[in-house]
């Protein structure tokens, strides 16, 4: 399964070939911005400078990893925090 | 010239059984309606997975069709008219729907017993036809006013705990209860809405009215109720549609429920973060839902695991 069906499985969408583009294009931004609004309300506040500075860069990577390594739970939360559309 | 005349008794005859056949399915068609008033009665504690709403529409659904009987009795006829378009339009929990049921049924149990001769129906069919009648009523009775009074919580354990400690006490209500019972009755007026979307003329609706009804209400949406409408409409659309419409609604619906969380949640974040994801450039999107659906992969993995 891509990447995109499992985080759509997640998300409780039935996603289809044909859709793909539709998910990505219009939920993927808005997934996004939900993913920022997680970091803001979970990270300690002495990191946001550093997540800023990341996000400044576009550098994703380095931003799930910092939010991995300083957020307790960090995956448990963030599932809590985008659970699926339709449960 | 001659010219060969049917008697009379010859055509009231073929009347005569064309009538009674009339009334043989007219009676089934009111036994069906009574099953289905009966489930709506018996499941009105699991509105919250839709299933009042399902018996109900069903219920409606044998009220229309009977309605396809009355052509005979014209006055019936208009007067179920009425109230088939309310029902179309209105609100299938509303408690005027049901009395205006009960009144259109109470007009046919008069207009059938007037017929009785006429339809030559035996006594005892009167009679049980009668027994129906009346348990009909009860039924919607029991959809009536106060009577109807369901709950909103937040899970279906919560509910029953609810209904366990609380629903079977008169009791007077709070100002916040009467606001929660409120804001659930019109949440069932949308959801009606949106089945009938899926089953009638209503069908042409665009989609994003059938979107903003499966959104239902405000105070609802806060809670994260409509969710469960919103499945069940990504499923009925499923078997209807196909999986491209389902996964399309499910797409909006999801885009709508984000974008309404998330103004929920600007109000408490400057939207600094939220703000810096929006310049973020196109490309950057299938990396970032990759690393979404890694850490929402393995968080399910994580939580499985005790």
């Amino acid at each position: 399964m891509s990447d995109l069906h499992s985080l759509a499985a997640h998300l409780g969408v039935p996603l289809t070939s044909a859709t793909e583009e539709e998910f990505l294009v219009s939920t993927g931004p808005l997934l996004l911005q939900r993913f920022c609004m997680f970091i803001e309300a979970e990270l300690p506040a002495s990191e946001y400078a550093t997540a800023l500075e990341y996000l400044d860069r576009n550098d994703l990577e380095a931003l799930f990893a910092l939010a991995e390594s300083k957020i307790p739970d960090f995956k448990k939360r963030l599932s809590a925090f985008l659970p699926p559309f339709a449960a | 010239m001659y010219r060969r005349q049917e008697g009379p008794t010859r055509v009231a005859g073929a009347e005569k059984r064309e009538r009674q056949e009339f009334f043989k399915e007219f009676k089934k068609e009111l036994v069906e309606l009574e099953t289905h008033l009966a489930k709506w009665r018996d499941s009105d504690r699991k509105t919250i997975n839709g299933h009042t709403m399902k018996d109900g529409k069903d219920a409606f659904e044998r009220i229309e069709k009977i309605g396809t009987y009355l052509d005979r009795f014209p006055l019936l006829t208009t007067r179920l008219g009425t109230l088939i378009s309310k029902i179309g339009t209105n609100k299938l929990e509303d408690s005027r729907a049901a009395s205006d049921i009960r009144e259109v049924i109470t007009e046919i149990l008069g207009t059938l017993t007037k017929e009785r001769e006429a339809l030559n129906v035996s006594p005892r069919s009167t009679e049980e036809l009668h027994q129906l009648l009346t348990r009909i009523n009860m039924y919607t009775n029991k959809l009536d006013g106060n009577n109807f009074t369901l709950r909103f919580t937040e899970t279906p354990q919560a509910e029953e705990t609810w209904w366990n400690t609380q629903g079977t006490q008169a009791r007077a209500e709070t100002i916040e209860e009467v606001e929660e019972r409120t804001a659930y009755r019109f949440y069932l007026t949308r959801e009606s809405e949106y089945f009938l979307a899926f089953d009638s003329e209503y069908a042409r609706l665009s989609q994003d009215r059938v979107v903003e009804a499966a959104l239902g209400h405000e105070t609802l949406k806060a809670k994260g109720e409509y969710i469960s409408a919103a499945n069940l409409y990504v499923t009925i659309t499923q078997e209807r549609r196909g999986p491209d419409e389902a996964a399309r609604l499910a797409v909006q619906i999801g885009n709508k429920r984000l974008r309404f969380e998330q103004s929920v949640l600007n109000q408490y974040f400057p939207d600094t973060f939220a703000r810096r994801a929006e310049q973020m450039p196109e490309e950057l999107l299938p990396l970032a839902l990759m690393l979404l659906a890694n850490a929402l992969n393995d968080s399910q993995t994580t939580s499985d695991t005790p």
